[in-house]
């Protein structure tokens, strides 16, 4: 069995297991006294995350270079990003409603990268000289992990708008819940240290949409520092390659814009008239930002960015 | 006293939390236009893409493209003009808003009542504990604590109030930075043949305030190209040496991409290469040079060089061998460098393979300024996610009342009041 069997299996595997585990978050989310799903759906993701990152680690061994070459690696590598954050954020939060939200992007993902980019372009092939750098791996890396959370930022700012739109304004987690979800959803396991007089009190005080809100902002709020990491490296990069560290090509200047766009909704975060619903709004439109900048860009074919592929 | 009127309210406005919210989103705009409007082609591009008739793409024709340079929205002066507001608002709002607020946390705030609308947590404990105890707690988690009779104030966190204004500063940093590159700045361009000296000659690009030094001498001691094992470029490599006016070596490196040449403020990078023609020996002493012209078939490319009408020759590889047709495009022979053969009744030798180097020279004095902002803004936006929390502690009806405040992590903030109550409890 060649490495490229085995490569194409563990990504054909979590394309399968990612069904498997988006039937059981939502599942989870119906029935929350049904303690199965919430470990399906857990043991699944962790499977998920060791074959994407196996696949990963198979071509790095096989070509001898961090495999962020090419848009199907670049694309594995946002799922596995995407997974880990997942797995971290479920661990402090307990929640099924992060791994609802952020599994259909990681099937949508998956399918895209082995079902409709062609053959060659899944190909690994050598690096060409601009690449040849150990920028590439500190650049990319952490811009992919700037995109899985700000991906993943947004979507809960999503899902506060929509909450918001719907007017579950009032909606506490209490023992009398108005939604099926558990007593410990959406607060941290940090809180078990409390008695119950203080711990109830902070249950009831904790609304849905508030702790959504809460969530996105900090989950924003790591992705911005990494962005701002991942734009500077890529600039110094551009100035020892290129010779310059900024060209207003597409690639760059739409990370620009993810930049202010972000930059924006954390400002907008400190306005005392902003608060709630207009944050969420800046921030949705940073998930629709943020895709172009990743993809969008690409299909263009244009600039020092572009993977040459329109589909 | 009137332009005080108009002057004042206008400077106060850029340092608004909303106005710098809207110019954040109004830079993104225009990039946004920017990168779907073509940059820097020529009017004919514009005149053939953007027509004057009503189907016109995001309503906008070749003569609106012109007029507002929308063409070179990156460089005009309404973009600049943007981005120099943009730099004016982080000004005026570090002086105006952060650094009193920075000077505001450092003081202590003593608070003799319980009403406030900005008390987060609110918890009553039995009047038991010292004052002493509770600022040994309080210093344990890094509180800067104040006590006066009754009254307790404590706040962490002062790093969160100052890294902002280091953002801030950093931004501010990184746009002179970018003035003094666009005014200083210089750039050329030189494709020189190996072996070759050269000077600066071709700029590119160079600032209003910038100098083109007349004694720079360099040469190109060698040219390699290294190849994957499926014929693509692994990586360009140039030895190039620096000479001064007495042709003395002061420098020498094999630069290749992302390896340049630092000297003296200059950065020399490998950017393009070209194979510029043959060096043949026709029979015993006649030596010609015969160029070569390019051509790209399947994304491979291969130079093509004929000569005497009858012979052509494909180079696809400076490494392997040069393949020979006649004028039917029928193979006739395949040589190597410096290897004799008889061609059409013709003894030959190719000598040489001629090929040049592309240089790119940049000397830009605003580097180190945007280097070390960048290293700032990096560290100060990480370092912006630290709280700044306020605690007071009130000895009140034989009770003694907490309460607090913080700027961030106000879920993680409660769970320290809670902590810092439970702990009092259990200890007393």
């Amino acid at each position: 069995m060649t490495s490229n069997i085995i490569e194409n299996n563990c990504v054909n595997i979590s394309f399968a297991l990612l069904l498997i585990c988006l039937l059981s978050y939502w599942c989870d989310l119906t029935f929350p006294k049904i303690h199965w799903f919430k470990y399906t759906s857990k043991i699944t993701t962790i499977i998920i995350n060791i074959l994407i990152g196996t696949s990963l680690g198979i071509r790095w061994v096989n070509m001898q270079y961090f495999p962020l070459s090419n848009l199907y690696e670049s694309l594995l590598f946002l799922t596995w990003c995407l997974t880990c954050i997942q797995i971290i954020l479920e661990q402090n939060t307990n929640s099924p409603i992060i791994g609802s939200l952020i599994t259909p992007i990681e099937l949508f993902i998956v399918a895209f990268a082995s079902l409709s980019l062609p053959s060659d372009m899944q190909q690994a092939s050598p690096l060409v000289p601009a690449l040849r750098s150990n920028w590439l791996m500190m650049h990319v890396t952490i811009m992919m992990l700037s995109y899985s959370c700000l991906i993943i930022g947004s979507l809960l700012s999503i899902l506060f708008l929509i909450i918001w739109k719907r007017q579950f304004k009032t909606i506490l987690i209490s023992n009398s819940g108005g939604l099926p979800v558990s007593k410990q959803t959406l607060i941290s396991q940090e809180q078990t240290k409390f008695n119950n007089k203080a711990r109830n009190k902070l249950y009831n005080r904790m609304n849905i949409l508030e702790s959504i809100d809460n969530l996105s902002y900090r989950i924003i709020g790591l992705g911005f520092p990494l962005l701002t990491i991942g734009i500077i490296s890529g600039a110094v990069w551009a100035n020892e390659a290129w010779g310059s560290y900024w060209s207003w090509d597409p690639k760059e200047t739409w990370a620009l814009i993810t930049w202010l766009i972000f930059a924006s909704y954390l400002h907008a975060r400190l306005n005392k008239l902003w608060q709630g619903e207009k944050p969420a709004i800046l921030a949705s439109i940073g998930f629709l930002i943020v895709w172009i900048c990743y993809l969008g860009v690409n299909f263009l074919g244009k600039g020092l960015h572009s993977y040459g592929w329109i589909p | 006293m009137k332009y005080k009127i108009i002057f004042w309210p206008c400077i106060k406005k850029l340092g608004n939390l909303s106005f710098s919210i809207f110019l954040l989103l109004l830079i993104s705009g225009i990039s946004i236009l920017g990168t779907i409007i073509e940059q820097d082609q020529t009017i004919e591009y514009y005149q053939a893409n953007y027509p004057l008739d009503t189907n016109k793409v995001l309503g906008i024709d070749w003569k609106t493209i012109e007029f507002f340079k929308l063409n070179e929205l990156y460089s005009n002066w309404g973009f600049l003009g943007l981005l120099t507001i943009f730099g004016l608002s982080l000004v005026v709002c570090t002086l105006s808003t952060q650094m009193p607020g920075l000077k505001n946390a450092r003081r202590w705030k003593f608070k003799k009542q319980t009403g406030l609308n900005d008390i987060l947590s609110k918890d009553k404990i039995p009047n038991i504990v010292c004052p002493s105890s509770l600022v040994y707690f309080l210093s344990q988690s890094n509180y800067y604590t104040f006590h006066q009779s009754f009254y307790l104030y404590s706040y962490k966190g002062l790093l969160g109030r100052l890294a902002p204004i280091l953002v801030h500063i950093s931004l501010i940093n990184i746009l002179i930075g970018s003035l003094i590159s666009l005014l200083t700045g210089v750039s050329f361009q030189e494709m020189i043949p190996e072996g070759e000296l050269f000077h600066l000659k071709n700029i590119i690009k160079s600032g209003k305030l910038s100098s083109i030094p007349d004694d720079f001498i360099g040469q190109i001691n060698d040219f390699n190209i290294e190849y994957h094992s499926d014929g693509s470029v692994k990586q360009f490599y140039s030895n190039i040496a620096i000479i001064n006016k007495k042709f003395k070596v002061i420098a020498n490196k094999t630069i290749s991409v992302n390896e340049p040449l630092y000297f003296q403020g200059f950065t020399l990078y490998q950017s393009d290469w070209q194979v510029n023609g043959l060096k043949l020996k026709i029979g015993r002493k006649h030596i010609v040079h015969v160029p070569l012209y390019k051509t790209t078939n399947n994304n491979q490319s291969y130079w093509i060089a004929s000569f005497d009408n009858k012979i052509t020759l494909l180079i696809s590889d400076l490494y392997k061998p040069i393949l020979c047709y006649d004028n039917n495009g029928s193979l006739l022979q395949s040589l190597n460098l410096k290897e004799k053969v008889i061609v059409n009744n013709i003894p030959l030798e190719i000598i040489e393979i001629i090929k040049s180097t592309g240089i790119q020279i940049k000397k830009d004095q605003g580097i180190p300024i945007i280097y070390s902002n960048f290293f700032l803004l990096m560290l100060s936006t990480i370092v912006s996610y630290n709280s700044y929390s306020q605690l007071w502690l009130i000895n009140y009806c034989n009770e003694i009342k907490i309460f607090g405040t913080t700027n961030r992590a106000k879920l993680k903030f409660e769970h320290y009041v809670l902590s810092l109550k439970n702990m009092i409890i259990n200890l007393y």
